[in-house]
């Protein structure tokens, strides 16, 4: 069962059927004043719905499209960003590296410790065409050798080379 | 991705330069006396003062020089002349050393044969032939 005020403004509304219409007027205590409110309140309602349209939006589908892209443009980073802990290129691309350190690491381990190097060069060996003539290798500063012919030929200063 | 980038081209570089190749740097130079003393071309000041006691000039002149790539089995003709020519051939390679044939000739004719191990950044000198009041000297160094 409505109690009153439910009554009173489904009335207002106009949404009572007709017995419930007429037995609810007849209760009313002043149907003039209630009758001059109700006039009031539709004719209210009629400008409220009229004010709150919706406007129309110009280009509308324009916009909206505009607005999907921009949706999806910061979707993607977003997306992008999200945590990956170990991605298929990266894993193939440290293996690959690792491999390629392996084996350079292999490489100079297998060879070993290099053999000490030598710091002066040296002349094993030399040998003259001409017996007469003399050849001989000594150090000289500088971590240098010399290879001193006794008699390596003379050339005129007026011939150029 | 590119951060990656600097590892690899490490490890790149690291596996080429163990196998990098040496150069052997070879200068045909005049040794006079002069009074007072020439100074030594830019290039030959490591040399002066080896040359200076080993052959007692005291002025020096680059008559030529060239650098080349010096490789087992590789033969050379060194700064050649009308005159005087040296023939180098690498026979064998070491860590750190080169063994080298090398023929001196003088007018077309061979002068001497020497077997000669190259250290790095440690010359050879060798005494060439009279020109005029100097000498010519030969220096080969593998850098």
């Amino acid at each position: 069962m409505k109690n009153f005020e439910e009554r009173y403004t489904a009335w207002m509304d106009d949404a009572l059927d007709r017995d419930e219409r007429a037995a609810f007027e007849r209760a009313l205590p002043d149907p003039a004043a209630a009758a001059r409110e109700r006039e009031e309140w539709l004719r209210l309602r009629g400008l409220m719905r009229q004010a709150l349209e919706p406007a129309r939006m110009p280009h509308a589908d324009f916009v909206n499209s505009r607005i999907r892209e921009a949706i999806a443009r910061e979707a993607r980073p977003a997306a992008r960003s999200a945590p990956r802990l170990f991605p298929l290129p990266r894993l193939a691309f440290a293996g690959g590296f690792l491999v390629v350190l392996a084996c350079v690491l292999s490489a100079i381990i297998l060879s070993g410790p290099a053999p000490e190097a030598p710091t002066v060069s040296e002349i094993v060996a030399a040998q003259v065409r001409d017996e007469r003539n003399r050849a001989y290798a000594f150090e000289a500063p500088g971590r240098a050798a010399v290879l001193w012919i006794d008699d390596a030929g003379f050339i005129p200063a007026n011939e150029r080379l | 991705m590119e951060r990656w980038l600097i590892p690899w081209l490490m490890v790149v570089l690291f596996a080429a330069g163990a196998h990098a190749e040496d150069r052997i740097w070879a200068a045909l130079v005049l040794g006079t006396t002069e009074n007072p003393p020439r100074p030594a071309p830019e290039e030959l000041e490591p040399f002066v003062k080896g040359l200076r006691t080993v052959f007692g000039y005291n002025s020096f002149y680059l008559l030529a020089a060239k650098e080349k790539k010096i490789r087992k089995g590789t033969e050379e003709w060194v700064v050649p002349n009308k005159k005087v020519f040296l023939k180098l051939q690498c026979i064998d390679r070491s860590p750190g050393c080169y063994t080298v044939n090398l023929e001196l000739y003088f007018k077309k004719e061979l002068l001497v044969t020497s077997q000669v191990k190259f250290a790095r950044d440690a010359p050879l000198y060798i005494r060439g032939p009279n020109w005029g009041k100097g000498r010519l000297i030969y220096i080969l160094e593998v850098r």
